[in-house]
């Protein structure tokens, strides 16, 4: 009798756990969600100089009134790019390159910087980009 | 704990018996460390800022000489509790200690070991500095390989992009609390010895008198790692498929619990494997302290400017 009651326990027990973990993962997705929601665009002025220019994790490359914008966060595993050498974009944590417009040069990254959705604001004189995740 | 001796004690086995002849032991000292490392992180905890760590440490350094003191013996006292936590592990598992430990105890010193890499780890990060941020970007970036839950372990881990508080909480509190309750029910008991805390307190205050830990301006274009994960640093040069080694961790980890369910031979045999992978990893990190510059590029120390 004891020894049904103690198997019991542990099924409802490990019932209750994994049902814990599903509701404590959807707390997590929302709460992730909702913090994506509050994420607001990043805005930088128009008349940044020629040439590239770092802004935190997003690098911009302004070439005349033509704006590339791209991610300065390595396709390896995240590290922020934020300085050249010998004219290309280097990760300083483990190498990798990236040519000055974010195509992969030398590895171990596997793809390119990713690019980043911007649009052009009149009104307000000012770059608008969508922040990387 | 104390294993049956060997009839014929190998090398390793040899070298702890001298050492513990003169010395606490390898776990006595690791305990005697962590109780350093709690106390002065205590302290620390006083003038840190985790809102604006790297000002509030740079305020330590500069103006508070007392601080920085504290500040350098929490260093090295973690550092020294890694040291001789992995030395305690490396002995008991020369004698076949894992035979002799009941195997829930176990299992849990096992699961020890991932949390005493993010209390390391997230002490790096709390710096704030560059090399912090870029270890939080690098973490951030193995734990999103993991597949399914990626997204909900990184946050439950590292917290928001550009806020300290859930790594601080972890810190001071989840993986310290973890391991110090893990730690008193492997040794049965809760205060060090104290010879062992004494030699803990004088070899920390000794390192900090010869280097207070600095901090990364930013404008130092050599980043690295922790020294303890140089060798991670170096691995992750060379693979493009970061996942495999978060895969590769978690097979040691398994490897390592089922060590007391394996026959003698295949248990010895897999603790040559683990020892000869220490010793590579090692070798690992001398590279990436001595070889690696800027940009993780190959250089010589000679010719360092």
């Amino acid at each position: 009798m004891d020894h049904r009651r103690r198997r019991f326990l542990r099924w409802v027990g490990g019932g209750l756990l994994v049902m814990l973990l599903v509701f404590f993962r959807s707390a997590v997705k929302g709460h992730r969600l909702y913090l994506k929601q509050q994420q607001k665009p990043l805005r930088l002025p128009l008349d940044l100089p020629e040439g590239l220019s770092f802004h935190g994790k997003v690098i911009v490359v302004r070439d005349g009134d033509e704006y590339h914008v791209f991610s300065a966060r390595c396709a390896h595993l995240g590290c922020i790019v934020d300085r050249t050498d010998k004219d290309t974009l280097v990760c300083p944590c483990h190498g990798s390159r990236y040519s000055l417009n974010g195509r992969l040069l030398q590895g171990p990254a596997t793809h390119d910087l990713v690019p980043l959705r911007f649009r052009i604001d009149s009104k307000e004189n000012s770059l608008v980009i969508e922040q990387p995740a | 704990m104390n294993s049956p001796p060997d009839d014929h004690p190998h090398l390793l086995s040899r070298f702890f018996d001298s050492w513990n002849r003169l010395f606490p032991s390898g776990g006595l000292l690791c305990l005697g460390a962590l109780w350093v490392a709690i106390v002065s992180g205590i302290v620390l905890a006083l003038p840190y800022d985790m809102t604006k760590p790297y000002d509030s440490l740079q305020v330590i350094l500069i103006a508070n000489p007392a601080g920085a003191f504290f500040r350098a013996i929490h260093y090295w006292s973690a550092d020294l509790f890694l040291i001789f936590a992995s030395w305690h592990l490396i002995e008991q598992l020369s004698r076949r200690g894992e035979q002799e430990v009941p195997k829930g105890i176990w299992l849990r010193l096992v699961l020890s070991i991932p949390f005493i890499l993010y209390v390391m780890i997230s002490g790096f990060i709390l710096k704030g500095d560059r090399e912090g941020t870029l270890a939080r970007q690098v973490l951030g970036g193995l734990l999103g390989t993991v597949p399914v839950v990626a997204k909900t372990i990184r946050f439950i881990t590292l917290g928001l992009p550009d806020n300290l508080s859930v790594i601080y909480l972890h810190h001071i509190a989840t993986s310290t609390l973890v391991i110090l309750i893990i730690s008193i029910e492997h040794a049965r008991r809760i205060w060090p010895e104290w010879r062992s805390f004494i030699y803990m307190l004088s070899l920390s205050v000794i390192l900090s008198a010869f280097e207070i830990p600095s901090l990364h301006d930013g404008l130092n274009p050599v980043v690295k790692g922790p020294w303890y994960m140089l060798g991670l640093q170096e691995v992750l040069h060379w693979t493009s498929y970061p996942g495999w080694i978060l895969a590769f961790g978690a097979l040691v980890l398994l490897l390592l619990y089922g060590l007391p369910f394996m026959p003698v031979p295949w248990s010895q045999q897999i603790k040559r494997g683990m020892l000869l992978l220490l010793v590579l990893y090692l070798a690992l990190i001398i590279v990436g302290w001595l070889f690696r510059g800027a940009n993780w590029q190959w250089v010589t120390p000679w010719a360092r400017p």
